[in-house]
Formats: C-alpha cells, structure tokens, sequence
C-alpha cells in the first residue's frame, strides 16, 4: 500500500510525469493534480492531452513510468511504476484539480509571481488521466534523505 | 538555438524540471535549481546531489529539460546532451553564487551545494504552448 505520508503530496502536488522512448529519449509533462487507489498501489495524474503526446506515445511503447511530485514545503517524492491505462478525468477528478489549480495561483502569486500569468499557466483544466501502478518510492525532499526509498 | 526570448526563463526564478533515462530505459524526472545561459548552443545544469540523474546522464547521456519564463510563464523544452562538468572557474562560481541566492531565499541554505556546473549542448528548443 502507498505510504500515508505521501498521500496529501501525491494529490496536492504540482508534478511532473516522465517516460523514455525505446531509443531512451526521455520527456515529461506537467500534472495538474492526481487521485490514488492506496490499497491498489494505483495513482492517476491529471494532465492535458495536447501537452502530453510524447510522454504517451512512450508510454504506450515501453510501459516505463515516473513522476516527480513536491509541494511548497520542498517535500517531494518520486514514484516510478508501469503505466496502466490513459483515461478521461471523472467530475470529482476535474473539481479536485480546479481546486489544486487554484491553490498553485495562490501560493505562486503569493511569492510575487505575476498573478495574470500564473493564472494563465493554471488556467486550462486537464482532460486526461494517467493512470500508473507504483512500484516503487524515493523520497526527493532535499537535504539527508534524498534519494532513500520508501519502503511499502 | 537560443534566442533572447529564452533567456529570461534561465534566470534560476522559477525551478527547472530535467528528464533523463537510464542504459536499462528508465526514465528519471527531478526538479533542478539552475539552467543557465552558456551560449547559444550550449546550457549548463546545476548539479548539486548524486542522484540517479546523473547516474543515468553517464550511462546515456540525452535529457529533457523544461524551463519556464517567470514573468509570463511561457514555458520551453530544450532537447539536450551532456558535453562535460566544470567544478571551478567563472562560470561554476557565476552559478554558485546564483545557486546561494536562490537557497537563502528558499531557507535551503544549509542544502544546497554547486558540486559541478554541468555543460549541455542544445540539439532542440520547443515551445510548450501553456
């Protein structure tokens, strides 16, 4: 079962997915929030179709997954996984990234980001869902424990 | 390759996301302090932990990187390839100067070390329409 301690960073986080073509090109694409089967080991991260073609055609090709996913704290995780399933987002799916979404323009602003470009890059719902069985935990906070994995 | 559009997005305001891939094909995605202007085939990475990035950037030396304008958001991904680190002289210490700014403005003062600028040559730069 996922680790509870990462529970409020995986769906709260602002993340970022990464996969590697078969010629190991890798690629990312930012995620807009994520919902999570613990007991299933399974996380599903938000992100927008139109941005993510490239990490989808490698993931369809090979399976490998990881998504980097942190919050203002500096607490941050890696998961690494297999890619399951792409899917389109459920309507609590897309309430609970509107409300991340707003929070991110929040906090970004609050740091004296320009909120019009904050809300610019934040403002564009995603309309897909990646779907990944963890495998595995690295813990990516910086300082004495990055690196370490989580063990579950 | 790089135009004075991107510069601003390699100012070290806003962290950089940087993907790479292991010899095996698995890929790793981090958040990286610094992606600084070098010339314009060329950007340098802050390396600041051993980390399985570069494990895997000296097993395969090709990354992804993703940067972002912190005026306007406008985001770019750069297609890249490792060429060497440097561990002293101008630009380590133009970076490592850079990189203590941005740890005390981040409270990771205690964190975060320059271990090596590391030098990329850009093969790519995209526009990632936000």
């Amino acid at each position: 079962m996922i680790p509870e301690r990462t529970f409020e960073v995986i769906t709260a986080g602002f993340g970022h997915v990464g996969s590697a073509s078969n010629d190991k090109i890798p690629t990312h694409t930012d995620s807009l929030g994520a919902s999570m089967k613990p007991d299933k080991d399974e996380v599903t991260f938000f992100v927008r179709e139109s941005l993510s073609q490239q990490v989808l055609a490698n993931l369809e090709e090979n399976g490998r997954a990881t998504v980097f996913t942190g919050v203002a704290s500096h607490e941050a995780y890696q998961f690494k996984g297999h890619f399951l399933e792409a899917r389109e987002l459920t309507e609590d799916e897309l309430q609970a990234s509107s409300k991340n979404r707003t929070y991110f323009i929040e906090v970004m602003s609050e740091m004296g980001l320009p909120r019009p470009a904050v809300e610019r890059l934040f403002g564009v719902a995603p309309d897909i869902g990646i779907t990944i069985k963890i495998e595995e935990i690295f813990v990516q906070t910086p300082g004495p424990d990055a690196g370490s994995k989580l063990p579950f | 390759m790089i135009q004075e559009e991107h510069l601003p997005a390699m100012q070290g305001m806003f962290p950089s996301t940087f993907s790479t891939c292991s010899n095996e094909g698995e890929p790793n995605t981090t958040v990286i302090s610094q992606v600084w202007y070098v010339d314009e085939e060329h950007v340098a990475l802050s390396f600041q932990f051993f980390s399985k990035t570069r494990k895997n950037i000296a097993e395969n030396p090709f990354g992804y990187v993703s940067i972002t304008n912190p005026t306007t958001m406008d985001m770019y991904g750069l297609e890249i390839e490792f060429v060497r680190s440097e561990t002293d002289g101008d630009l380590f210490d133009d970076m490592d100067m850079k990189l203590q700014a941005i740890a005390s403005m981040s409270g990771m003062e205690d964190v975060f070390e320059l271990k090596a600028a590391d030098i990329y040559k850009v093969h790519k730069i995209m526009n990632i329409p936000i």
